[in-house]
């Protein structure tokens, strides 16, 4: 909620009544002033009582309860003016207003009764009152809402991000610790919905898995195979859970071990050199992994080339030669008696000219078609005399027709004469482009250790024992749990093979139809697993994705005015799951070497965009900090106020430094609220007095 | 309170969606909650598990209605 | 389609049992994308396709194992069904090359004399594809490891 004002009554050093203690609140940045131990802290300890009935006790370094704090409660003054045997009280009032404008006062009070002057019955339990405004009047809140009420004017979730110290911000976005971030876009986001569908899909998976099991083992027409195929699916599942812990891990630790690595080469001081060696690093890396893309591609694509690209028929040429000379034979008889054919369907028929007209001509020796003398002896009474013998030609069609199919398989061979002539020398250079690509990879990988041994040279050369020492452990790391990763797929992937040759052991085993609602169910839940999963992964890059920008625009915001700040913002995903934040030069080279008050002010930026990827927060919630810009110089500090005025819709700064009375004019910020100035008084002056302390609370008019 | 079409919106926005059902790329941009009886099994049954735990419904009660749902698309 | 072509498409060779293991070995049953076959080890993506390579590599090396009567083969696809085409049609016609078979006088066979010759057919296709496996089967026996590299069979072709 938005705070409108909180006033105190004797809270510690606020001595007097409500009105001349109050702070009103605007939208905008409102600042609070003061010098240390002028009530900066008591302020940020008043808004804590009001919500949560504890104030932070200095000397414990903590929060403590209302009954652990004791008479501490109260303003000094205030209990000096008690007189033995009477109350004291203090008070605090904090009106606040809802997304709907709703406004509540909460009111909380405690009574102590003065015993004498060093003793004092502080009642156990500080009471609260909350009223609602409605319509015209105030009216009490039924006590049963107080505690949603409560919750409402600051999530318990938010509150780490919304109401913090300056010193707090650190460990809030510790950068050396992963799951910082991670935890922070854990709470503030949606992303542990997709979570719990993830378990959801997870759980019904294995569960609709079983009971196909359950169901396959029904319907087994040899049962104790089945139960011994079930164990060892339980044990081989075991196994891969295990191995996929392991790789995690494993990833895990190497992401790791390449993050400290990267830290230490762009902590080196030759920063020519590093560059030199980073810009070679990346070429030869990037060259490296598409020959190695390329080469995989390759080696995959190998065996399918013996039938796309015909290698299988190498040196059958003998075999298509002899068939030719089949199917030449084959075509000979073919054609030959396909021309007798031919040659029999034109001949005269049998009974043409019938016998008795052949007898006569040759008994006139002359032939009556074409009138010429055939006297005996002669060809042409032998021709004439050759129409006797004449028998009857059957027609002669093949039972089969073979010549199309031979002819198709003469063309196809011919066809690829060529081809398979040439499958030597096809064969040959695509090894030799693979050996090329080998070579190429090997060369690549012996430069690139080369470089890094250069690395490892220059940070020899400037860098103590220690850093040399954590650079090695770095590098032997990644090339350790590189290798511990492979060697998790080789087994991730047998065993994936196994689980899969056992259900289709199971599978054989069944006799009859399995239960369609079963099998569906076991089908559907795999695919919802996977499906949640992989949009799980997308969201939470998406995300991250939009955080960084995020960050980086208010971080660019924050640090306009000073044109030395360089960097930005780059979140790292690491498996999927978490996030690591680190500060990169535009080569997206990690600065190692960026200032505390860079560093402070990228964790502020990237705090405000966690807060606003949900867009409600920053228009619903006054974000309160104490000491925020402590340590920053100046500019750095405006670039601050400024990004907090443009994405928060109400802010309340609670700091030592902001302007002197005589730099007003100084300030450059948009969007600013009300200033206040406290100020311990003690009237005579006596700084020893405190007992008389009071506090000024002054708006300033800027 | 999770926002279900939003979570609805983000999954079929993931192609993993096309790969795995029989929905065409260009339909599932017009999934919404209304039942549909002749949807694909998968989507529905994403639908139900969508619906079921942004109502708030406990795990083994979700497991249950998606099975129903299953069971309806058959 | 005559029923010469009928029944030289419809010839269903087959191996003997004892090469069962390694058509499982190196046969991606069920399909798969390449990239999913190649990490399984598979280099074959059915069995026909190991079973023509076994046939070439017989046949390249004249190393026809004999099959008798007695042998009970494993059957699988008909020949119509094998691809591509053109080494298919290739296997056939060197098939033909190495029988002893009257091309011309198939024409004009009765049914059973049909039969007859193109059981020779489907029999040199079995001995060579047999002797080849057997080839094989020598090779990984002699080195297993040999017998994992992505270029065990690519240089049986030299």
């Amino acid at each position: 909620m938005i705070i409108n004002y909180i006033s105190m009554l004797n809270f510690q050093c606020f001595y007097g009544n409500h009105e001349s203690n109050t702070v009103a609140f605007s939208d905008g940045i409102n600042v609070i002033i003061g010098d240390n131990g002028h009530g900066k802290s008591k302020l940020w300890n008043a808004f804590y009582w009001a919500l949560y009935d504890q104030i932070f006790d200095s000397d414990r370094e903590r929060f403590v309860t209302t009954r652990q704090s004791g008479e501490s409660i109260f303003s000094d003054r205030a209990k000096k003016e008690c007189a033995v045997e009477e109350f004291v009280k203090a008070e605090i009032k904090l009106e606040v207003v809802d997304s709907q404008g709703v406004r509540f006062e909460i009111y909380r009070m405690l009574k102590a009764k003065k015993l004498d002057d060093h003793n004092w019955e502080v009642a156990p339990t500080s009471s609260i009152l909350i009223r609602r405004y409605k319509v015209t009047q105030w009216q009490k809140v039924n006590e049963s809402e107080y505690r949603s009420i409560l919750e409402r004017v600051l999530p318990g979730h938010l509150k780490p991000y919304m109401w913090f110290q300056g010193e707090q911000v650190n460990s809030l976005m510790d950068f050396q610790n992963q799951t910082s971030l991670t935890q922070a876009i854990q709470l503030l986001s949606d992303i542990t919905n997709y979570d719990d569908l993830v378990d959801i899909t997870r759980d019904g998976k294995e569960k609709s898995a079983k009971e196909l099991r359950i169901e396959q083992k029904r319907l087994s027409s040899d049962s104790s195979k089945s139960e011994a195929i079930e164990r060892q699916v339980t044990n081989k599942q075991k196994d891969l859970e295990e191995e996929e812990r392991d790789r995690e891990s494993n990833t895990r630790n190497k992401e790791e071990a390449e993050i400290g690595f990267d830290g230490l080469i762009n902590s080196m001081s030759d920063a020519q050199k590093r560059a030199e060696n980073k810009a070679n690093l990346d070429s030869l890396t990037n060259k490296r992994d598409a020959n190695s893309q390329q080469l995989d591609s390759k080696i995959q694509a190998l065996n399918k080339k013996l039938f796309s690209s015909h290698w299988v028929l190498k040196d059958c040429e003998p075999s298509i030669t002899d068939f030719s000379g089949k199917y030449d034979k084959f075509l000979e008889h073919h054609y030959q008696k396909a021309a007798l054919d031919k040659i029999a369907e034109s001949q005269l028929p049998v009974d043409v000219p019938q016998p008795i007209f052949v007898n006569k001509m040759l008994a006139d020796e002359a032939c009556f078609v074409c009138g010429h003398l055939a006297p005996k002896g002669s060809d042409e009474y032998k021709h004439i005399s050759g129409l006797l013998d004449r028998k009857i030609q059957s027609s002669t069609t093949f039972k089969n027709d073979c010549s199309s199919l031979f002819k198709k398989l003469y063309d196809n061979t011919t066809e690829y004469k060529n081809v398979i002539s040439g499958i030597g020398s096809s064969i040959s250079e695509e090894f030799s482009s693979i050996t090329k690509l080998r070579n190429e990879i090997s060369s690549d990988n012996k430069s690139i250790e080369d470089i890094n041994k250069s690395f490892g040279e220059l940070v020899e050369k400037d860098q103590s024992e220690n850093i040399i020492k954590e650079f090695r452990k770095h590098k032997k790391n990644i090339e350790d749990f590189t290798d511990a990763i492979n060697v998790n797929n080789i087994k991730i992937n047998r065993i994936t093979d196994e689980l899969e040759g056992l259900k289709t052991q199971t599978k054989k085993l069944v006799v009859g139809s399995p239960n369609k609602a079963v099998e569906a169910a076991a089908e559907i839940f795999n695919k919802l697993s996977v499906l949640a999963l992989s949009t799980r992964g997308l969201v939470f890059s998406n995300l991250v994705k939009d955080l960084e920008k995020s960050a980086n625009d208010i971080y660019q915001s924050m640090t306009e005015r000073n044109k030395s700040v360089i960097g930005r913002l780059n979140l790292r995903i690491m498996d999927s799951k978490t996030c690591f934040p680190e500060i990169v030069d535009s080569d997206g080279n990690s600065l190692a070497g960026s200032n505390d008050s860079n560093i402070r002010l990228v964790k502020l930026a990237l705090m405000m965009a966690v807060l606003k990827s949900t867009s409600t927060w920053s228009q619903n919630y006054c974000l309160v900090s104490d000491a925020p810009t402590s340590k920053m110089s100046r500019n750095y500090a405006e670039g601050f106020y400024e990004a907090l005025g443009k994405n928060f819709r109400q802010s309340i700064v609670i700091t030592f430094d902001f302007v002197t009375e005589t730099k007003k004019s100084d300030i450059k910020i948009n969007n600013l609220g009300k200033v206040y100035k406290l100020n311990s008084v003690i009237p005579d002056g006596d700084r020893t007095k405190r007992d008389d302390l009071y506090t000024e609370i002054k708006e300033l008019d800027l | 309170m999770a926002n279900r079409n939003e979570i609805l919106k983000n999954f079929t926005n993931n192609e993993k969606l096309y790969e795995l059902s029989d929905v065409s790329p260009e339909s599932l941009n017009d999934i919404s909650f209304n039942p549909d009886p002749a949807g694909d099994v998968l989507v529905e049954s994403l639908k139900k598990l969508i619906f079921s735990y942004c109502k708030g419904e406990a795990k083994i009660t979700v497991i249950k209605n998606i099975n129903i749902e299953i069971e309806k698309n058959l | 389609m005559n029923m010469v072509e009928k029944k030289i498409y419809s010839i269903s060779p087959g191996y003997l049992p004892n090469f069962k293991s390694m058509f499982k070995k190196y046969v991606q049953f069920g399909g798969g994308a390449d990239s999913q076959r190649y990490v399984k080890g598979r280099y074959f993506s059915n069995v026909y396709e190991m079973y023509v390579f076994a046939f070439f590599l017989g046949l390249k090396k004249e190393t026809p194992f004999e099959i008798t009567d007695d042998d009970t083969l494993v059957k699988f696809w008909e020949i119509e069904n094998w691809k591509p085409q053109e080494i298919r049609d290739h296997l056939i016609a060197s098939s033909i090359a190495r029988t002893d078979i009257d091309l011309f006088s198939l024409q004009d066979l009765d049914e059973r004399e049909l039969t007859a010759e193109i059981g020779k057919l489907k029999n040199t296709i079995e001995k060579y594809a047999n002797g080849g496996l057997k080839i094989i089967a020598a090779l990984i026996e002699e080195d297993p490891d040999n017998a994992e590299q992505d270029t065990f069979f690519i240089k049986m072709l030299s």
